[in-house]
């Protein structure tokens, strides 16, 4: 026996030929097709591309020195035995006008808790050891007033390198913030989710990942009946496209970062026309026209995924987001978040609401 | 025109030639992970996966790198990421060559005679085989690649695979006898 098998070989080609849908054709066709536009001249060894190399590679240099600038100072913390809380607490007294510098300093400390909502943050603790406290203060001013001088020498390089690398890229259908690094292998998917059986989209780059997953509206008017709502009620939140959304803070695989998102910021275009999201504060006003009695508007704000949030390194959540669309509708959502200090942005295009099918049970 | 030069017409910005570059392919890549990972949504996941990870890494693609052996070699990598990140490396990658198939000497040769069943049959017979020697039988059919390119997208030496594929074939024959 040899490792060719003609008839086996033969046999195999008789099998199903499986492709895949072409739905998915469609969204991997596309988006190499917009890539293309982002980078269409041909390389050029001569061409002003060598301003982005060069641009990336004092990026490289600076972040290195900033690296081991930051790695010297923290050295000095351990061997002076002062605790991770400490540095947190005196971080968090230190700057607190600067609300996402907070943020990144907290991120990097280790994070146990789930996403709270940013009007459930703890206040900070008050220090305990005044001395500790104050020599932690003398060397973290000493390393922020390094670290700030190198990040700004960092981030004026960075600019320079995306704002060259902006003048051949072009904002398409889905155009990814400029404030995304360079490098950064984002991606946007679509199929069908394993557990709902239901088509999803999702994004997911280095540091967060969203996945939404359409909800047939007999799914939701099951929902909220059950806890509550009028069928007339459960009716509203039915026909308005609704989507079971996943949100991660993936970043701590990498380098770890806060992520903050305002879904007030998001934008579902359709039809032309752009328009919010229903948010849980929109509905409210509604719930309290239509008297909806109290037990029920809780278990639809607790249904819902929270119009604002803070999320830690590896935090994540899930909660249903709703678009205020009509069942079977097109649109594409443009999600906002900030990260790394820095405003991210994504179009997801071409996302569809469920149609409202009622599907016969099964025969037994 | 070849794989590696329309690869590079891509990179030089013609988006026609990535879709010819995919259309050639997307059937054997899309079942190399269907047939691997067994699910169809996973597979949907893993294969965009794949093809965006080509497009965003496209500007470090070197024409002397033959673009399947490329091509295939990511679809393993993201197989792979997907087995840890479920917790369930197959051990099968690990180890050397078993007999796990089950023998279908009993089959009744009458009633399974046709071609269509034969192949359903293969394909069943093909989930049964250890990750690792199925992983070479569907490199083989699927990309058309030579032993010594299945053994760089592996990680492995050229006759390691000369072995799976042995076990393969021979389990496989197995499996289908009484059909053959």
């Amino acid at each position: 026996m040899n490792t060719e098998d003609k008839q086996l070989s033969s046999i195999y080609k008789q099998a199903k030929q499986e492709i895949p849908a072409e739905h998915i054709d469609d969204a991997i066709l596309a988006a190499a097709k917009r890539e293309t536009k982002k980078f269409s001249l041909p390389y050029n060894p001569f061409s002003n591309t060598w301003r982005v190399s060069a641009s990336l590679a004092a990026v490289l240099i600076l972040s290195f020195g900033i690296v081991t600038l930051i790695e010297d100072v923290e050295d000095e913390f351990t061997l002076d035995g002062v605790t991770p809380l400490i540095i947190e607490e005196t971080e968090s007294r230190q700057l607190p006008a600067n609300n996402v510098e907070k943020r990144r300093a907290l991120a990097k400390a280790p994070s146990t808790a789930r996403a709270k909502s940013s009007l459930q943050q703890p206040a900070a603790k008050s220090l305990s050891d005044t001395s500790n406290a104050e020599m932690t203060h003398d060397l973290l001013s000493f390393r922020e007033q390094d670290k700030k001088r190198n990040e700004q020498l960092a981030r004026k390089n960075k600019q320079e390198a995306q704002r060259t690398k902006l003048q051949t890229e072009s904002t398409d259908q889905i155009s990814l913030s400029p404030a995304l690094p360079l490098s950064s292998p984002s991606t946007i998917t679509t199929g069908i989710d394993e557990q709902a059986m239901l088509p999803y989209w999702q994004y997911k780059d280095e540091g967060m990942s969203i996945r939404l997953i359409q909800r047939l509206p007999d799914q939701t008017r099951g929902y909220f009946i059950a806890r509550g709502f009028s069928a007339k009620h459960a009716e509203l939140i039915a026909q308005s496209c609704v989507f079971q959304t996943v949100f991660k803070n993936t970043s701590n695989t990498g380098e770890p970062s806060a992520i903050v998102y305002n879904m007030e910021n998001w934008v579902v275009s359709h039809n032309g026309k752009s328009g919010g999201m229903k948010t849980r504060e929109k509905w409210a006003m509604q719930w309290q026209e239509l008297n909806v009695p109290a037990a029920a508007k809780l278990a639809f704000e607790w249904g819902l995924l929270p119009t604002r949030q803070d999320y830690q390194p590896g935090d994540y959540n899930w909660g249903m987001a709703i678009f205020d669309l009509a069942p079977a509708d097109n649109f594409n959502l443009k999600i906002t978040w900030q990260q790394h200090n820095e405003q991210h942005s994504v179009i997801i295009p071409k996302m569809l609401c469920a149609a409202d099918i009622h599907a016969d049970p099964e025969a037994p | 025109m070849n794989d590696e030069t329309l690869m590079l017409a891509y990179c030089g910005g013609d988006a026609t030639a990535f879709a010819s570059l995919y259309n050639r392919h997307k059937g054997g890549v899309y079942r190399y992970l269907k047939r691997q990972c067994g699910n169809q949504a996973t597979a949907d996941e893993l294969f965009q996966d794949v093809w965006m990870n080509i497009v965003k890494a496209r500007q470090r693609y070197k024409a002397s790198a033959k673009f399947t052996t490329w091509l295939y070699h990511i679809a393993h990598n993201r197989l792979i990421d997907y087995y840890r990140n479920n917790s369930r490396l197959p051990v099968s990658y690990n180890e050397e060559l078993t007999d796990e198939i089950k023998d279908n000497s009993q089959l009744d040769p009458v009633s399974e005679i046709n071609r269509g069943r034969q192949a359903e049959k293969l394909i069943e017979c093909i989930r049964q085989l250890p990750e690792a020697q199925r992983e070479s039988f569907l490199l083989k059919e699927e990309s058309g690649l030579s032993l010594i390119d299945i053994a760089e997208i592996s990680g492995t030496s050229r006759e390691t695979i000369k072995s799976r594929l042995r076990y393969a074939i021979n389990g496989l024959r197995r499996c289908l006898r009484g059909l053959l």
